[in-house]
Parts: structure tokens; C-alpha cells; sequence
């Protein structure tokens, strides 16, 4: 789940990491009261669940209230980059002397915590990363010993920072830690007269953890509540489903699996248009509401159900196929069936049946799809 | 890979009394798996399909000097039951739950590796070797006994190679599923060069997928020698979309590593061939093989 960054500045400020002064709006007045409480000058940044956002114009520096409440305003209600404005942060712009780059990542492959910092912050990171190497300082922290305080003294040598400045990165590593966080990146780490402050922050917290984590409840509710029905039911029941621009819906049990079975339609010459992973246990309640979510989606003119389980029962699957065909009667669409484990015959004289065509052998059944699909024709 | 497992192991399955945990336990059982306790806590002094069940691995070990286990208990408590088999004395832990929190995967990982134990998980199908013993829930019908052995991320497809490996008359050696979750105990690469040194392999076919960048670790343990077996690839996901951006952090640790295209480049570039679809890997396994 990735944070929206006005979340992620208050978790940060309730541990005591200084944050400069903002203030919240999702309407032209909210925007005037916010301009009240805070001082100009001002940065407006739109609120999405994405980086990348002064590139796509979500981040404007203004002077003036005046100015200020035309860009946010503007900025309400506009899409960027796939998602739309609900709220803008008026965040007061800091007198800033330097900007470093500070943030925590699980890596993945040496399984442990690393921490990189920079004192070249901003969203030029990469680029001078790329000409200066020697910048950008990682250390791996092994998840049993935790941050200790020599490492803390080699990042603030290397941020030019002081002692008591150093603090402010054990509380980052302390948020890091209690919110399950896959990343958290401040960029930058403002060095001002008064001090350190996160300015900007961004926060993306482990989706096992975030629904089951007290501490992340409201920021969850918030996640779940903004979500469609489709993409709701998606993460209440585990299923992954991602919309990409073809036509072929491609359903299945596993990852890898339904990931190759799209590749196979994609060589054959179809497109695919939604990947759904049902995950484990495909009983048959799970199929139905997962096939539901694929006959509710427009863009989807035809379906692939590829199942394999070795014990999963296949009349059980069948049955769940048949239920949701039945939900969805006049507005069917040309599915396809690939079925293999216990009980195949019988799962097959479920689905024949119904009219649906049930394969054995995969490669059939793709290629009977791709047939389907609006490339095929 | 024989003195980690064979049919001989004792191995204890942690959640035996959920549904998941008896159904499996019938499957490993009737494939020859030397089961020999369960343990769920608070349920000690019951049996399943005739199989003691203890409060406690420690019990479990003493009565039975049990080996090995299989986990199925659910993700909150998930990580509990790993320390406690870690702490018993287990040298190999199966652990097949899904959706535990990965700063609780890192932790018990790294754990069990200061100890001397083995994760393979979570969130894994387990490892098979056929016509002998099954520790998970890989289902046998898709196994037949052969020199191929298969490293794979996916459960799944790994099932679904098996089976078109059978259906050209191949078989599988030893199959392990290092798991789908993106920090596991054993790796894609640990798992090959464990199965290179098994004498009843003769090649090794790699299933990866995108993300993280245990393909691309494969490859350059492979070209350094450190895996001495044929191996031929596949990647699954060409045609996913690219996933999360990381922030920068990810862009600085991953640079390219992670997509389809870097796998497959590593790969190629090691000298691996690399299977276009899932429907080549037969053909290239036999060529490895003659």
C-alpha cells in the first residue's frame, strides 16, 4: 500500500520528526483556510498514491495566497498519472540550505534493511548518483541487530550533520520498523537554520502486514475505501487483478502461472486484458467471484479460465464456473476453460453442459481464445 | 540434497489439526512421507489420520526425534511456529503459509540461517522427490521419477512443466519451490547449486518470474562455475506490467534487475539457454539432457 504523503507526514511528526508546516484541502474552501492557518511562501503538492509527481506538474512553489489558491484549486479534481486530485497538501515552503537524500529499503536478495543516503537530494538522486557514485552511501543493516549507533555516526559524517541531527534518523528507522514498511524514502531531508526536516516523504508499507497492523488501520480503511467494488473485493479475497489494453480476460490459479499463460496468448497474437491470480484453494466460491469480476469488465470480450490444481477437485471449480455464468445470464461472454486435476471428467460434463469449452491441454485452449479475442478476428 | 531430505526423514507437520494441514498430511503420507507427529498448540493428545499430535515441536522432537517440518499454520502465528522449530533443533523448515508480513519473513530468515536451520518459503508448494518422499503440497500426479531437476518460483507452473515433461516421457529428479513471496529463505540460486551436486540430476531447468533478482543471481553463480549441472531457463511474465516503482531507493539497490528483459539478458549472457514460452522447455530440457 503506498501511502498518500500527507499520511506518511503525520506518522512522521507523531515520532517526533520535525515536518514543516502544512495544512490539507480537498475544495476551494478548504484551500482558503489552509492559505489562513499557513505562511506564505507556499509549496502545493496533489495528494496521489504515486511518485513522480513534480514531473507530472502535482507540485507547484508559489509565493502568494493569491496565486496559491488558483494553482490549488486547479489541481483539485485533475488527473495525474492515472489517478485523480481528491486533496492537495499546502505545505509552507522552508528556507532550505542543503538537501539530502535519505530512506530505508528491504533488500530483498541479501535479506536484510538498507539504509542510503545522499547529500545530493532532490529529484536529481538517480541522475547524480549515476556521474558520482561515491555520493550515495548504503549500509546493510541485518534485521536481528538493528540500527546501531556506529552506522548512525558514519551517515551523519557523510550528511555533514551533527550529533543531535542524527536522531532524527534513528526515529526514521524506528517508522521503518513499527510500520512494516517495504520503503521510506525522504527526499529531500531539508537542512535548514532551525534544523532537519522531512519535507517530502514517501511511504510504502507490506499489504500482509497493513491489514492486520492496529497501527496502520485508518490508513487501511482510507486505502479500502477509495477502492472500486471490483478492486475492493480483489483485496478483501486476495486475488490480484491488473488491467492491461487488450481484450482477453486471463484467469487463473498462481502467478507464474497466469503470467505465462499471458505470454502464450500474447505470442499466439492475442492481447491480454485483465491478469486475475485467484491464488491458493481455488474452491469454487472463490472461481465465481472471481469470474463475476472478470464478466463485470467491459473491456473484456473473452476469458481464459486456466486452472491447475493437483488436488484441487475440478466439479467443485466447474460448479463455481456454471454459478457465476448463471449470475451473469444474457451478458455472457465467450469463455474458454482449461481444467486439469481430481474429478476432471466430471468437472468437464458440468461445464459442457453450460455450452462452455473445456480443454486439457493448455496450448487448446489458448489458442481457442486467442481465436476470441478482437486481434484474433 | 539426499542428507537434507530423503525417504527416511522424519518430518512433523505444525498445524496438522486445520483443514490445509490434515488434508496435506493425508497427501504426504500416502506419497510415502515419513510423518511421525503433529503439533498444534493446545490440541496435544489428539490424533489426525492416526498421527500424535503434541502442544510442542520440543515434544515432537523428543518422543519421535523428528527432523523436519512442514508448517501450514496460518500467517499471524506463522512466525512463531518457525522460531519454535528453529529453536527445537529442525534443520529443514517447509513453510507453506502465504501472506506472512515480510519484515516477519526477514527476521525468522535470517534467524534460522544464524542457527544452522534451512527455510524453504513461505509461501512455497515445498519440494518433491518423486517415487520417495513429498514435504508440501506439490500434488504427485504431475511427477514422474527422472533426472530433470526443477527450481522454480511459481507452484503452479512448476506443476504444469512437470506435466509437459511427462508427456514427452521425461522425469523429474527433485523438484523444489523456493516461494512466490518476494524475500525467501532459500534462494533460486542455493536451491540450483544444492541440486547440482545431487548425482540423480542431470540438468537443472529454472522457472523464474519478474521481480526481485534471484534469476539475475543465478546466472552469475552459473558463470561462475558455482553451479556445475546444465541449466536452461524460462521466464514467466514478458507480458506483465512493470511493477511498483520502489522510489528511488529501488531504481538505486535494482537499476535494471527485475524485469522479464534483465532476467532473460542474464541468462543468455551466462551461457543458460532460455525458453521462449513454457511449451519449449521440454525440447530444450531433452537437448540439455542428450
Amino acid at each position: 500500500m503506498y501511502l498518500y504523503e500527507y499520511e506518511a507526514r503525520e506518522i512522521l511528526a507523531s515520532y517526533d520528526i520535525p515536518v514543516e508546516d502544512a495544512c490539507l484541502a480537498s475544495s476551494p474552501e478548504e484551500v482558503r483556510e489552509c492559505l489562513r492557518k499557513i505562511n506564505p511562501p507556499y509549496i502545493i503538492k496533489a495528494q496521489v498514491r504515486r511518485g513522480g509527481r513534480g514531473r507530472l506538474g502535482g507540485v507547484k512553489e508559489v509565493t502568494g495566497a493569491l496565486e496559491a489558491f488558483e494553482e490549488a484549486a486547479d489541481m483539485i479534481g485533475k488527473e495525474l498519472g492515472g489517478f485523480v486530485v481528491k486533496k492537495v497538501l499546502i505545505a509552507q515552503k522552508l528556507e532550505i540550505k542543503r538537501e539530502l537524500y535519505l530512506s530505508f529499503i528491504i533488500d530483498k536478495e541479501a535479506r536484510s534493511y538498507l539504509l542510503l543516503a545522499s547529500p545530493f537530494g532532490g529529484v536529481e538522486v538517480e541522475e547524480i548518483h549515476k556521474q558520482r557514485p561515491q555520493s550515495l552511501l548504503k549500509i546493510a543493516i541485518d534485521p536481528i541487530v538493528g540500527l546501531r549507533d556506529y552506522m548512525v555516526r558514519r551517515v551523519i559524517k557523510h550528511l555533514g550533520l551533527s550529533l543531535e541531527q542524527g536522531e532524527v534518523i534513528r526515529r526514521l528507522y524506528r517508522v521503518f520498523i513499527d510500520y512494516g514498511c517495504e520503503l521510506l524514502e525522504i527526499n529531500p531531508l531539508a537542512v535548514t537554520e532551525e534544523g532537519v526536516f522531512a519535507v517530502d516523504r514517501r511511504m510504502i508499507v507490506d499489504e500482509s502486514f497493513a491489514g492486520t497492523s492496529p497501527l496502520l488501520a485508518k490508513y487501511w480503511n482510507n486505502y479500502i475505501s477509495e477502492l472500486s467494488k471490483e478492486e475492493r473485493i480483489g483485496v478483501e479475497q486476495r486475488f490480484s487483478y491488473v488491467k492491461l489494453d487488450g481484450d482477453i480476460g486471463v484467469m487463473g490459479n498462481g502467478a507464474g502461472l497466469t503470467m505465462a499463460t499471458m505470454d502464450l496468448i500474447r505470442h499466439l497474437g492475442g492481447k491480454p486484458g485483465v491478469f486475475l491470480d485467484i491464488g491458493g484453494g481455488a474452491s469454487a466460491e472463490r472461481v465465481s467471484m472471481a469470474l463475476s469480476l472478470m464478466l463485470r469488465d467491459k473491456d473484456v470480450n473473452a476469458i481464459l479460465v486456466n486452472i491447475l490444481g493437483g488436488i484441487t477437485r475440478c466439479d467443485e471449480v466447474a460448479r463455481g464456473i456454471v454459478n457465476a455464468l448463471e449470475r451473469y445470464r444474457g451478458k455472457e461472454k465467450k469463455i474458454v476453460v482449461r481444467l486439469s486435476g481430481l474429478n476432471e471428467e466430471e468437472g468437464r460434463r458440468i461445464l459442457a453442459g453450460r455450452g462452455v469449452k473445456v480443454f486439457v491441454d493448455p496450448l487448446d485452449a489458448i489458442k481457442e481464445v486467442v481465436g476470441y479475442g478482437e486481434a484474433g478476428k | 540434497m539426499e542428507r537434507l531430505v530423503n525417504k527416511d526423514t522424519k518430518v512433523i507437520v505444525q498445524g496438522i489439526t486445520g483443514r490445509e494441514g490434515r488434508l496435506h498430511t493425508a497427501e504426504m503420507l500416502s506419497y510415502g512421507t515419513r510423518i511421525v507427529a503433529g503439533v498444534t498448540p493446545g490440541k496435544g493428545g489428539e490424533r489426525v489420520l492416526g498421527i500424535p499430535v503434541y502442544d510442542s515441536v520440543e515434544e515432537a522432537v523428543e518422543r519421535h526425534g523428528a527432523e523436519a517440518s512442514v508448517v501450514f499454520v496460518p500467517a499471524p502465528y506463522a512466525p512463531d511456529a518457525v522460531y519454535e522449530a528453529v529453536d527445537s533443533g529442525l534443520r529443514l523448515i517447509v513453510v507453506v503459509t502465504e501472506h506472512i508480513p515480510i519484515h516477519e519473513t526477514i527476521r525468522m530468515v535470517r534467524y534460522a540461517s544464524c542457527k544452522g536451520s534451512m527455510i524453504i518459503g513461505p509461501n512455497t508448494p515445498g519440494l518433491i522427490i518423486p517415487n520417495e518422499v513429498k514435504l508440501g503440497i506439490m500434488p504427485h500426479r504431475y511427477f514422474v521419477k527422472g533426472d530433470i531437476g526443477i527450481v522454480s518460483r511459481s507452484g503452479t507452473l512448476t506443476y504444469e512443466v512437470a506435466g509437459m515433461l511427462m508427456r514427452k516421457g521425461l522425469g523429474v529428479s527433485i523438484a523444489v519451490g523456493v516461494g512466490g513471496d518476494p524475500v525467501t529463505g532459500l534462494s533460486l540460486a542455493e536451491a540450483a547449486r544444492m541440486l547440482s551436486e545431487d548425482p540423480r540430476t542431470k540438468c537443472i531447468v529454472v522457472i523464474g518470474e519478474i521481480g526481485g533478482g534471484m534469476e539475475e543471481r543465478l546466472a552469475e553463480e552459473y558463470s561462475k562455475g558455482l553451479i556445475s549441472k546444465k541449466v536452461i531457463a524460462f521466464v514467466a511474465g514478458k507480458e506483465a506490467p512493470p511493477g511498483k516503482r520502489m522510489g528511488h531507493a529501488g531504481a538505486l539497490i535494482m537499476g535494471e534487475r527485475g524485469s522479464a528483459i534483465s532476467k532473460i539478458k542474464a541468462f543468455k549472457r551466462a551461457g543458460i539457454p532460455v525458453a521462449d514460452t513454457i511449451l519449449e522447455i521440454p525440447d530444450l530440457a531433452a537437448e540439455a539432457l542428450s
